[in-house]
């Protein structure tokens, strides 16, 4: 049936779109500083709860909790910089790795313990009352989550594309001593793209925790960003947007035509694959620029 | 000379007269002339620290409470809160550190199967008292441990059965619908449900599988919506079966929801929004913790006092009534089991409570070979406004 | 222009470059020469500033530059090309030359979203800055191509214009004819040539090949073990005794 067709791969495609954002802010983090970043998860949840607080302890109103969300989480980005990634800068690149699961757990426990296990609801931006159209269901929640995230994506293009800041970055990632002989900071490169990358983490949070509900545990979800991020090569942004994308709707697919219990299986199968025969990624051909 | 047999045999021999220490000391260790020693196990941090936390704020409020009120016997309760770290290792770590130096005499939990159940063995070869609260796995209580007791909550065996045959019920097609988690929590869940449908015959089932971290449950749904299943059950964790009851709605699914005891915390609803309206969960008792009962008045009142930052996250939860009911039939036993302590006359004591009432949750019943306490549940319903209601009914799984 | 006094730089003890003075003119191409090891690449880094001197001083346009962060040293006219090249390998020939441009052209996100004038007046003009200098290094066809899939002769011209695209007043050469063919030394020499005499910069070669060193530099200046040997013209270099021995011996043409 197209209608049942059409259906899963919107499903497919919006919880993509998630991925991909998740994907994205690791491969940049990755290619610009060498470091895999396991906080990234935990990040993106402490960025919720920052919006929550504000909310229900502040008092603030949605846009400038938002705000301040994403700024303290930035803010965050340049202290894991500077209190840790730049004191382990000359060590072994396991060493901050393993550095950054310690900050995640510091983080979730630290949350557990001031927040609370339980979850706390989030508010969604639109209506969670479905349209039906030719036999499919849309909704607008859903849409939103799909919207915002097309639109950071494109707002990240525009960035790497079309400013001298996103191309000082894509250059310094390329090749930070190329880019310290033509005058860029490689060092406040590095910075920038923790804070970056760490604002990102708390926007894709704020995405997704009014449709996943906010626990300490919400970071799981950076497991399908990193399964992402390898289907596409770990190395290119585009291909790390359309290994998330591509999970999604191998997910929705596999859950339906062959079976939920299955449907792991199914996807983590094809990352086997593509680590196996392809290891540099689906799509990472000569034409797609790595970042 | 000394070879290395030797060595051995001294060990070895070192080891037994440890054992035989151990076990001498076992009967009254920790308790005094004026104290009981208790030791609280329960994941405070981790996965898993929902129920630790309610099993140590609940404990503890039971315990302080009878304190105030001059104490068991002559005797106050001292006692010392270890986490478990929501890992099995933590737990037995744990475990042997309130036995062989904090010198308790009974332990208040621990709080999570993944944690507890592993502990089974050590926790029945200690000897030494244990009264759970928290966790669910029917492991626990069966085969029977001499020593090992609960009361409160309701075991994933019982509530498999009392789903399934809810389900049944309510079902005019006879068909059933299960979307269960894929890991050890959901398998065993769905396992008990169908079981029981098979059981009872003449009944159609279908079962999809999801992942404690997908956002998206339109494949399960679409394959459920091919069926002609009119309930669905939902066993998993509270946040992605909060999507599945929110896209059931979304795809206009002409389903009754019928989730697990992990859909019933207090903010449930709320996370889930309006779409949560109409659906059911089992309930391990009649009493809701927001509810208007007494005894849960009374107690919700003295929870937020003694834990305001708790009570600003939506508490007390049925965790913390689970425990505070539990760590209250603790109470009684050691209160019955008189002046003359010893872990024998506890565990005797615990047998003889029938149908022990706390007003906080379902009364509790042990026996010579029944460890069990509670058998039964009933089923909660979220109403307009998100508010939620016991429905009528008790459902016994004997 | 540039001067160092009295460098040395050790490594864990090992002494890689020892007590080693230089100076170059404004306008002129100076060579550094010596065997492998003498330490001639150290003292390049050391003038970019990807290493710091353990003794001794540097001074740019009469400025110490021995503590200044590598992308400053960079910003203020000195910059380099370096023996295995380094460029950005997925960025389009056009593309690498205008990041070196950047910092000389200022436009933000919002004009170039809203295609403004402002913007589109800077990237057209950037774009044909870039252009001439390719032209001026004959590599103009090749702009659209990454820069990775060029063969290594090209992508050594492509570091060159990316280093003039900073508009430096002192280039730095790293090897620039290490395993180049007989016409495109004649053509690196010419170019080389042009650009002291028409832009009017001051070049600091490093080489082995004997036939760029000696046919265009104003002055020589030869190390041996780290230490400083000689420094002067071609011909003086050429009769040197001390070079001689430690270096040119029967060599001929490559060292």
């Amino acid at each position: 049936m197209v209608e049942t067709f059409i259906q899963l791969m919107l499903g497919g495609v919006i919880a993509g779109s998630v991925y991909a954002l998740i994907a994205i802010s690791l491969v940049l983090i990755h290619n610009g500083t060498g470091v895999v970043n396991f906080a990234f998860g935990d990040q993106l949840m402490a960025g919720v709860y920052v919006l929550v607080f504000s909310q229900h302890f502040l008092g603030l109103s949605l846009a400038p909790a938002v705000a301040i969300a994403v700024v303290v989480s930035g803010l965050f980005g340049l202290a894991i910089q500077f209190l840790v990634m730049a004191p382990l800068r000359n060590r072994p690149v396991l060493i901050p790795i393993v550095a950054t699961i310690a900050i995640g757990a510091v983080l979730r426990e630290g949350i557990r313990a001031f927040m609370g296990p339980n979850a706390w609801p989030v508010p969604f931006l639109l209506s969670t009352s479905p349209y039906h159209i030719g036999g499919v269901s849309i909704v607008p929640s859903d849409l939103a989550i799909l919207g915002t995230s097309v639109i950071i994506m494109l707002c990240l293009y525009a960035f790497f594309e079309f400013t001298k800041y996103g191309q000082a970055i894509l250059a310094a990632c390329a090749n930070p001593t190329g880019a310290l002989i033509v005058g860029i900071p490689a060092g406040a490169t590095t910075t920038s793209i923790w804070i970056l990358s760490s604002m990102l983490a708390a926007i894709a949070g704020i995405v997704i925790a009014p449709l996943t509900t906010l626990t300490p545990d919400i970071g799981l979800i950076a497991i399908k960003g990193f399964a992402a991020a390898v289907l596409g090569g770990f190395a290119s942004l585009p291909g790390a947007v359309v290994g998330g994308v591509l999970l999604g709707i191998i997910e929705a697919m596999a859950g339906y035509y062959i079976s939920s219990a299955m449907k792991d299986i199914a996807s983590y199968a094809v990352l086997v694959a593509v680590i196996v025969f392809r290891p540099t990624g689906l799509f990472n051909r000569a034409s797609i620029r790595k970042v | 000379m000394v070879t290395r047999r030797d060595t051995l045999k001294i060990a070895g021999a070192a080891m037994v007269l440890a054992a035989a220490k151990t076990t001498y000391a076992a009967e009254n260790t920790g308790v005094t002339d004026d104290k009981i020693r208790i030791g609280i196990l329960g994941d405070l941090t981790g996965f898993a620290a929902i129920w630790g936390s309610g099993n140590l704020s609940g404990g503890t409020m039971a315990f302080e409470e009878i304190n105030a009120a001059g104490g068991i016997n002559g005797r106050k309760l001292e006692y010392i809160s270890v986490d478990s770290e929501s890992s099995a290792p933590k737990g037995i770590a744990g475990f042997k550190r309130l036995v062989d130096q904090e010198k308790v005499f009974a332990i208040f939990g621990p709080t999570s199967s993944a944690v507890g159940v592993p502990m089974l063995r050590t926790m029945a070869g200690s000897g030494v008292p244990i009264f759970i609260s928290a966790f669910s796995s029917p492991l626990a209580t069966n085969p029977p441990s001499k020593n090992i007791f609960r009361s409160g909550t309701l075991n994933d065996a019982d509530q498999g059965k009392i789903l399934a045959n809810y389900v049944t019920r309510i079902s005019s097609k006879r068909s059933i619908a299960i979307m269960r988690q894929s890991d050890e929590y959901g398998k065993t869940g769905a396992i008990n449900v169908v079981a029981q449908l098979k059981e009872i015959g003449n009944v159609k089932f279908i079962e999809e599988q999801f992942n404690a971290s997908d956002t998206d449950f339109t494949s399960q749904l679409l394959r459920i919506r091919q069926s002609d299943a009119d309930v669905l059950v939902v066993y998993g964790y509270p946040a992605p079966s909060a999507i599945v009851f929110r896209q059931v709605k979304q795809l206009s699914l002409p389903l009754q929801i019928v989730g697990s005891t992990a859909t019933t915390s207090r903010s449930y609803a709320a996370t889930v929004g309006k779409e949560a309206v109409g659906a059911r969960s089992m309930f391990p008792t009649k009493y809701l913790p927001e509810g208007a009962d007494v005894e849960i008045v009374k107690f919700r009142n003295a929870f937020e006092v003694r834990f305001p930052d708790l009570a600003r996250q939506t508490r007390p939860e049925a965790t913390d009534q689970m425990a505070y009911h539990g760590a209250k039939t603790l109470i009684e036993g050691l209160r019955r089991a008189g002046r003359d302590l010893t872990r024998e006359t506890l565990i005797k004591a615990l047998e003889g409570l029938k149908n022990f009432e706390t007003g906080i949750a379902n009364a509790s019943t042990f026996g010579p070979d029944r460890r069990e306490g509670n058998r039964s549940a009933y089923v909660v319903e979220v109403k307009e406004g998100l508010g939620r209601m016991i429905l009528p009914g008790e459902y016994s799984a004997i | 222009m540039l001067e160092l006094r009295n460098i040395v730089v050790r490594f864990d003890g090992l002494v890689a470059v020892n007590d080693v003075s230089l100076d170059v003119k404004a306008g002129e191409i100076h060579a550094l020469i010596g065997p492998n090891g003498a330490g001639k690449s150290t003292i390049i880094n050391v003038v970019t500033g990807l290493y710091r001197p353990s003794e001794g001083d540097c001074f740019f346009q009469n400025e110490s530059i021995s503590n200044r962060p590598t992308h400053l040293i960079a910003r203020s006219g000195l910059t380099r090309t370096f023996q295995n090249t380094e460029l950005f390998a997925d960025f389009s020939v056009i593309e690498n030359v205008m990041v070196g441009l950047d910092h000389e052209y200022h436009y933000g996100i919002v004009s170039r979203l809203l295609n403004l004038p402002r913007w589109r007046r800077n990237e057209k003009a950037a774009r044909y800055e870039a252009f001439e200098l390719l032209k001026r290094l004959k590599i103009e066809k090749f702009a659209e191509q990454k820069a990775g899939t060029l063969p290594f002769g090209l992508r050594r011209r492509v570091e060159i214009v990316r280093a003039l695209a900073t508009r430096p007043k002192l280039l730095l050469l790293d090897e620039p004819a290490a395993g180049l063919r007989h016409h495109e030394i004649i053509e690196l020499n010419q170019i080389l040539v042009e650009l002291r005499d028409e832009l009017g910069l001051a070049i600091l070669l490093v080489d082995h090949v004997m036939k760029v060193v000696m046919a265009i530099s104003n002055r020589v200046t030869v190390l041996n073990f780290g230490r400083h040997v000689a420094t002067g013209s071609v011909r003086e270099i050429r009769s040197n005794p001390d070079v001689i021995a430690a270096y040119l011996g029967g060599a001929g043409g490559h060292a």
